[in-house]
């Protein structure tokens, strides 16, 4: 048994620092190929010691599926992941499985998605209470990412359209009601930095320059609009905090924006 | 920067958890993902190379076992169902990524993040460059095989291939890594 030959054997072995009694022999008499394989299982060992970046979503997930609704209602019996071990069914069962398969992935799509906008919302404990203005406008975020690809570029261009709406539309028809005012504005400010500027990331990879350029234009006229509603002499006072929140939270979503199109050119 | 001890160990109550969890017991799922969060945001990191994306990840997958428990055979594999979940995951963010070919290793524009930069050991350092330079479905079964534990088996039922092509794809991630290293080991390569 050559050196070579030992060395593939090893590569190939679930353990490589527990070779078959050939391979071990060779190496009884291969100061060489104990050194290699030492080096393979020491590489291997110190592969779960590798820098990870430290999550910060974990505690936020753990809130939601303590609070979310019960998808119980959206499961079906039967479907599987995998072959095999997981599945020990008849090939009937099989067949009917994977019919319900198709409904329980778009029920697991609409769960996620709920999901996915409810993180988005702020995390104060106990969570406030719902209100007729954010419910709809959550139920239109989870329309957009039911209805668009994760990490296409349609669904940036459609979170743009209805952040811009929000800002031209919804938030001049909520001047002479304070409470739906706070609405739109705290949606706001969690819609931009959990789906639009996320969105955004997700797709960077094949979003043109001139896509992210027109994106950072889009907030930061959204930020003029509401610096123009803020030097109102007529606005409420009760507003002026609102706006604020929103003019904010579109100049640093401009800012992320241009952030990740500098690291575009890079 | 995060470096962890390897954990593959099972919950020491996963079973009863399991079980509570399929009849609709949330705290009992959220306790499950306390244990696997961490691991699986780890193996998702090392494949898509991209912090948000693996953020991303490790939410869908739980949020997908959650909505999916019931399709979970009790007394099986889970971990290896989840981390199969994860790489379905994976597998539709690289097509939504437009990408018809394994993804090249590096997909952070600007090299090395600050993770890497954080390492202090030169050595952990080199070995995390090196992993990158190894194709991502190579990377994605040597993982497996090393952070947690699993055999060939297993790692062909997480991701979806013949036992021989899951000792493959470790051979071949091995030997890619080994290469990688052998200028500064001074090693020959087999």
């Amino acid at each position: 048994m050559n050196c070579e030959l030992v060395q593939r054997r090893l590569l190939a072995a679930e353990s490589p620092e527990q070779p078959p009694a050939d391979v071990r022999r060779h190496l009884a008499a291969c100061p060489a190929c104990r050194a290699w394989q030492r080096r393979l299982a020491q590489a291997e060992q110190q592969l779960p010691y590798l820098a990870t970046p430290p999550s910060e979503r974990k505690d936020r997930v753990v809130r939601l599926i303590l609070n979310a609704p019960n998808p119980a209602a959206h499961a079906r019996t039967g479907a599987g992941y995998g072959r095999g071990a997981w599945s020990n069914t008849t090939a009937r069962e099989r067949g009917l499985r994977k019919a319900a398969l198709a409904i329980a992935m778009a029920a697991a799509l609409v769960v996620f998605a709920l999901a996915w906008w409810l993180l988005g919302q702020p995390t104060p404990a106990p969570q406030p209470p719902s209100h007729p203005t954010a419910d709809r406008l959550r139920k239109e975020v989870i329309q957009i990412t039911d209805a668009t690809p994760p990490g296409s570029a349609q669904r940036v261009e459609q979170f743009a359209d209805f952040g811009d709406r929000l800002v031209h539309q919804d938030v001049i028809a909520a001047q002479n009601e304070p409470e739906r005012l706070r609405q739109v504005a705290a949606f706001y400010v969690a819609f931009l930095h959990d789906d639009l500027v996320a969105s955004v990331r997700r797709a960077a990879p094949h979003l043109s320059r001139a896509q992210l350029e027109a994106l950072a234009h889009r907030l930061d006229r959204a930020e003029s609009a509401l610096s123009t509603m803020l030097g109102d002499r007529d606005l409420k006072p009760e507003n002026r905090k609102p706006l604020n929140e929103m003019a904010a939270a579109a100049r640093a979503g401009r800012n992320q924006v241009l952030e990740i199109l500098d690291r575009k050119a890079a | 920067m995060a470096s962890s001890t390897p954990n593959r160990d099972r919950h020491p109550d996963e079973a009863a958890l399991i079980d509570r969890a399929r009849r609709g017991d949330r705290p009992a799922f959220a306790a499950l993902v306390e244990h696997y969060w961490d691991r699986l945001h780890r193996w998702l990191y090392h494949l898509a190379r991209d912090r948000h994306a693996a953020e991303d990840l490790a939410q869908e997958t739980c949020l997908k076992a959650f909505a999916g428990l019931r399709t979970f055979t009790p007394g099986t594999n889970f971990a290896g169902w989840l981390f199969r979940i994860a790489h379905n995951n994976f597998a539709n963010h690289c097509r939504s990524l437009r990408r018809g070919e394994a993804l090249p290793d590096d997909l952070a524009a600007d090299g090395e993040g600050p993770e890497e930069q954080a390492q202090a050991n030169e050595a952990l350092a080199e070995l995390g460059r090196a992993l990158r330079r190894v194709p991502p479905e190579f990377r994605a079964a040597l993982l497996l095989r090393a952070e947690e534990g699993m055999s060939f088996r297993e790692i062909a039922d997480v991701l979806g291939l013949t036992e021989e092509t899951a000792r493959w794809r470790v051979f071949k991630a091995r030997q890619r890594l080994m290469n990688l290293l052998a200028p500064r080991l001074g090693q020959e390569k087999p």
